[in-house]
């Protein structure tokens, strides 16, 4: 009785591992291209340009939140865009996670729903409510911080009809983002102010020249960067 | 032949598992929020009832009547799992939508049910033709009352547009609007049948 049921349970996992096997490879494929699909698909402007992504990005927010950042970058190095991996975990059925992109200067290019349970005809219409240009509710060319119309003073995003906790949750993600952006260009902002410090100090310490090449080089860094923070 | 053919058509109407036997509410009711993803529930189920009363029926005489019950749960689980993972893999876009609900055909009772009423006792062949018949009953009732709630709750059905989506009565989408459906089905189906 016990042989038959562990003959049964090792013929079972042996099926599973076999099968396990020969889809972990399409699975994490089409994870891959779906992200990649995703990143292109946040920043339109830039869909025909040659472009690459550089690699995954943590920034750590000030609540200890991680939000993973992609830059877009030309071929010289210079950063055309960020496409931001963000999240709201108080959806009105739980988690929301969404790629949204920024153009160089912080404003939002295009975004796309990665994970979402929201009703299907109320919440689940953020998929294309938020960037659908009628009256104020695309979010698409703001920046900074946005909130629904509802919540007063200077908010004045239109919240998807009946949908109002989807949509709040849907911006707080899209605020999420934006903070990482503004945190992201803020150190490197402060790396630059570093680089350009050590500069300094190494053209006076060797006024005579000898290290001039050596500051014509941390110049172009600088430079490198100054257009990382434009 | 025809006990073949009444076997298969035994699913589809006169004891539709949805309909008729009432099993298998948790998937009917929650993913029939469109056609498509009833459509795809069915079959996903369909597929999972078909290997499971063929694996079942032809270990029927080789599992011990005191744990049959672990056993057909660690068969159906098995065909679950790799269902999900070949779909995870091959149909990602289905994958999103049904993600939640393809782990719980494990508890679907229809499919234990079949297992234990009629793959216990029968040959392959015709545990294969319950299976099939019984899950495109599933299928069947699923898709309707996906087309009825899709249409009623946002004015399209599988995806494409009937009347403006202004029209739609959401609540169909919603919860009770499942319950209200699956009730008027049951209902009509019944008045038929007299």
């Amino acid at each position: 009785m016990a042989l038959s049921l562990t003959i049964i349970a090792l013929v079972a996992a042996g099926a599973l591992a076999g099968i396990y096997v020969l889809t972990k490879g399409p699975i994490e494929a089409t994870n891959e291209a779906n992200k990649l699909k995703a990143k292109t698909e946040v920043l339109p402007a830039l869909q025909d340009k040659d472009i690459h992504f550089a690699d995954a990005d943590t920034v750590v927010l000030e609540n200890e939140e991680k939000i993973v950042l992609y830059r877009a970058l030309d071929a010289d190095g210079n950063l055309l865009g960020t496409a931001v991996e963000t999240f709201d975990k108080e959806g009105f059925n739980g988690l929301i996670k969404l790629m949204v992109g920024f153009d160089a200067d912080g404003v939002i290019q295009g975004y796309s729903v990665l994970e979402q349970q929201e009703t299907p005809g109320l919440g689940a219409n953020m998929v294309k409510w938020f960037k659908t240009d009628k009256n104020n509710q695309s979010i698409i060319g703001r920046k900074g911080e946005l909130r629904v119309k509802k919540d007063g003073g200077d908010a004045d995003v239109d919240a998807i009809t009946a949908a109002t906790i989807s949509s709040r949750a849907f911006l707080r993600a899209v605020n999420r983002a934006s903070k990482a952006i503004e945190q992201n260009n803020s150190s490197s902002a402060q790396d630059v102010l570093e680089v350009v410090q050590t500069a300094l100090t190494e053209v006076v310490e060797d006024a005579a020249g000898v290290k001039v090449e050596a500051a014509d080089d941390t110049l172009k860094v600088v430079q490198i960067k100054d257009t990382v923070i434009n | 032949m025809g006990k073949a053919l009444n076997t298969f058509t035994n699913g589809l109407l006169r004891e539709n598992p949805t309909i008729v036997l009432v099993l298998g509410m948790c998937p009917t009711l929650a993913t029939t929020t469109s056609a498509i993803n009833g459509m795809s529930m069915g079959l996903a189920t369909t597929f999972v009832l078909l290997c499971s009363n063929v694996v079942i029926s032809a270990l029927r005489n080789l599992i011990p009547d005191k744990v049959h019950i672990p056993a057909y749960i660690v068969v159906i689980a098995s065909f679950v799992t790799i269902l999900q993972l070949v779909m995870q893999a091959y149909l990602p876009g289905l994958y999103a939508s049904l993600g939640l609900f393809i782990p719980l055909i494990v508890v679907n009772c229809i499919v234990l049910g079949r297992a234990e009423a009629f793959a216990a006792k029968n040959g392959v062949g015709l545990s294969a033709l319950d299976g099939l018949g019984m899950g495109f009953g599933f299928t069947i009732s699923l898709t309707i009352l996906g087309i009825v709630r899709e249409f009623l709750g946002t004015g399209k059905i599988f995806d494409l547009a009937i009347m403006p989506e202004e029209c739609g009565m959401l609540v169909f989408v919603l919860a009770p609007g499942a319950f209200i459906a699956l009730a008027l089905l049951m209902a009509l189906v019944n008045s038929l049948k007299k």
